[in-house]
C-alpha cells in the first residue's frame, strides 16, 4: 500500500469512515504486533498493547494533522509512548548474562542460522543494545518503517538513522554467533 | 580486546559509504555479516505474527470504538457549527461593557423617578408593564421566571451560542405554557405589558439567529402570540380597555420665537426751508 493510499485513507478515517478505520488496522496491525512482540515474551502481552495502540488511534485520529509526517511514524509514536507507559510491567525477564553465557554452536552454519531466529537469543541481543539502537532496530526491522519514517518517529535526521542502524547491526553481529563460523565476540566489548 | 576487534569497534560507527572498504579486505566480511544479521532480523520478524483470534477480536473492538467516535463526532461536529462560540475574550468585553450599561441604566433611572427630580415627568410611560399592588404573586413568580429565562437567552444570543439560545427558547416557552391568562383585569394587563416587551426582544434576536434557533424561537413568539390573543378574548368578555402600550410622550414642540418687529424706518428729515 503507497503512503498516498495510506493517507486517502487516514482521511476517510478521520471523517468516521470505519471501513477505513478497518483498513488501516489490516495494514498495520501485524506491524504494531511486532513491534512490540520482539520486546516480551510472550504473545498475550503483545495482543494487549497492540489493541490499546489501535484504541489510542481511533481516540487520536482525529486531531492527526499530516504536516508532512508520514501517518506510520505518527501511529508508531503512539505505539512508542503506550510502550514507554506500559510497556515496562510486560518487560522480557530473560537476564542479559543468560544470552551472554550461550553462545550457539559456532561451527555449524546451519544451527548458527537456527540459533540466530531463537527468539529468545534474539530479542535478549537487541535488549543489550543502546537505547537509541535497540529503537532503530524495532523501527527497521520490526515494524517496518523506512528510513524517512524512523527518523520522523525519532525525531532525527535520515543520516542519523542509518548510522545508528549500521552501530547496531554491528553490535549484533558481535552478539550474535556470525555465519562466517567466527564465534561471537564479548557481547561486553562492543558497549564499551 | 584484540586489535582487530579495537580497530572494528573503533570503525563500526561509521556509515559504509565512509569507510572506504569497497574494494575488499576484512571490512567486506563486516559488511556481509550485517547483511546477514539484516536477513536474520526480517525472518526472525516476519515469523512473529499474532493469532488469527487475536487480529480479530481486537479488529472487532476497534471499529466499534471508531463507530463509536464517529457518531459522537458528528454529534460534535454539528454543534460547533450551529454555535460558533464568541471568542473568550469577547464574551469578556460583552459582559463588561453590558455592566457598564446596566449601572449607568440604573442611574439614570434613579434620576429620572426621584421625587421632585425635573426630569421625573420627561420619562417614558412604562406603567402598562409593572406589576400593580395587587398583582397576584403567582403571576409576579411566573413571569419573573420567564424573564430570568428570557435574559439568558438573550444573553446567548449575544455571544452567538445559537445551540444555546435554541435551549433557553425552548425553556423560556416551557415556562409560558405553565402560565395562564389571569381572569383579573389588572394582573391581564400586567401580564400583556410583560409579554409585549418579550416579543420585542424575541422578534429582534429572531432576525439575526440561524434557522435552526429561528424554529425555537418562533415557537416561543407562537406561545406569546396567542396568550397575547387569549388576552384579548378575556378583556372583550369582562368589558375591559387594555391601558395603552407604553410608548415615549412626544417632545413638545418648541413655540416659534417672536418675530422682531420691524424697526420703524426713520423718517425723512424735513428739508430746510428756503429761507
Amino acid at each position: 500500500m503507497s503512503e498516498d493510499d495510506i493517507e486517502e485513507l487516514v482521511e476517510r478515517a478521520r471523517h468516521g469512515d470505519t471501513a477505513a478505520v478497518g483498513a488501516l488496522y489490516d495494514a498495520f496491525a501485524p506491524r504494531v504486533y511486532r513491534f512490540f512482540r520482539f520486546r516480551v515474551s510472550a504473545d498475550e502481552p503483545a495482543e494487549d498493547l497492540m489493541q490499546r495502540v489501535f484504541l489510542k488511534m481511533v481516540e487520536q485520529l482525529p486531531k492527526y494533522e499530516p504536516r508532512g509526517v508520514p501517518f506510520a511514524a505518527w501511529l508508531f509514536r503512539v505505539a512508542r509512548n503506550t510502550w514507554i507507559d506500559e510497556g515496562r510491567s510486560y518487560h522480557s525477564t530473560v537476564p542479559l548474562e543468560q544470552i551472554e553465557a550461550e553462545p550457539a554452536d559456532a561451527g555449524d552454519p546451519e544451527a548458527l542460522t537456527e540459533a540466530s531466529l531463537d527468539g529468545e537469543l534474539v530479542r535478549s541481543a537487541v535488549a543489550a543494545l543502546p537505547d537509541d539502537q535497540r529503537e532503530v532496530i524495532a523501527c527497521r526491522f520490526f515494524a517496518g518503517l523506512s528510513p524517512r519514517e524512523t527518523a520522523e518517529l525519532m525525531g532525527r535526521s535520515e543520516g542519523s538513522v542509518r548510522v545508528l542502524q549500521h552501530r547496531a547491526l554491528a553490535g549484533l553481529r558481535r552478539r550474535l554467533p556470525s555465519l562466517d563460523g567466527t564465534p561471537a565476540t564479548d557481547p561486553k566489548a562492543g558497549r564499551a | 580486546m584484540k586489535p582487530f576487534n579495537f580497530l572494528r569497534s573503533l570503525f563500526a560507527g561509521l556509515p559504509l559509504r565512509s569507510r572506504g572498504c569497497a574494494g575488499g579486505g576484512s571490512w567486506d566480511a563486516l559488511d556481509a555479516s550485517e547483511q546477514t544479521i539484516a536477513a536474520l532480523l526480517t525472518r526472525y520478524a516476519a515469523g512473529l505474527s499474532a493469532s488469527t483470534s487475536a487480529l480479530q477480536g481486537t479488529r472487532s473492538l476497534v471499529l466499534t470504538a471508531a463507530a463509536a467516535t464517529a457518531q459522537a463526532g458528528a454529534t460534535e461536529t454539528q454543534r460547533v457549527r450551529r454555535a460558533p462560540r464568541a471568542p473568550r475574550m469577547k464574551v469578556f468585553q460583552f459582559s463588561t461593557v453590558a455592566a457598564a450599561v446596566a449601572v449607568i441604566a440604573v442611574a439614570v433611572s434613579a434620576v429620572l423617578t426621584y421625587p421632585g427630580s425635573p426630569l421625573r415627568y420627561g420619562q417614558v410611560d412604562v406603567g402598562s408593564g409593572q406589576p400593580s399592588a395587587g398583582t397576584s404573586e403567582t403571576l409576579l413568580a411566573d413571569v419573573a421566571a420567564a424573564e430570568a429565562r428570557l435574559g439568558e437567552l438573550d444573553e446567548l444570543a449575544a455571544e452567538r451560542d445559537w445551540s444555546g439560545v435554541e435551549d433557553a427558547a425552548d425553556a423560556y416557552t416551557a415556562v409560558l405554557m405553565t402560565i395562564s391568562v389571569p381572569d383579573d383585569d389588572s394582573d391581564r394587563d400586567f401580564l400583556r405589558g410583560a409579554l409585549d416587551e418579550h416579543l420585542a426582544i424575541l422578534q429582534e434576536l429572531r432576525v439575526d439567529a440561524p434557522a435552526g434557533a429561528q424554529v425555537a424561537l418562533d415557537k416561543a413568539i407562537a406561545r406569546i402570540e396567542a396568550m397575547l390573543a387569549d388576552a384579548d378574548k378575556k378583556d372583550k368578555e369582562h368589558g375591559h380597555t387594555p391601558p395603552p402600550k407604553a410608548t415615549k410622550e412626544p417632545k413638545p414642540t418648541k413655540e416659534p420665537k417672536p418675530t422682531k418687529e420691524p424697526k420703524p424706518t426713520k423718517e425723512p428729515k424735513p428739508t430746510k426751508e428756503p429761507k
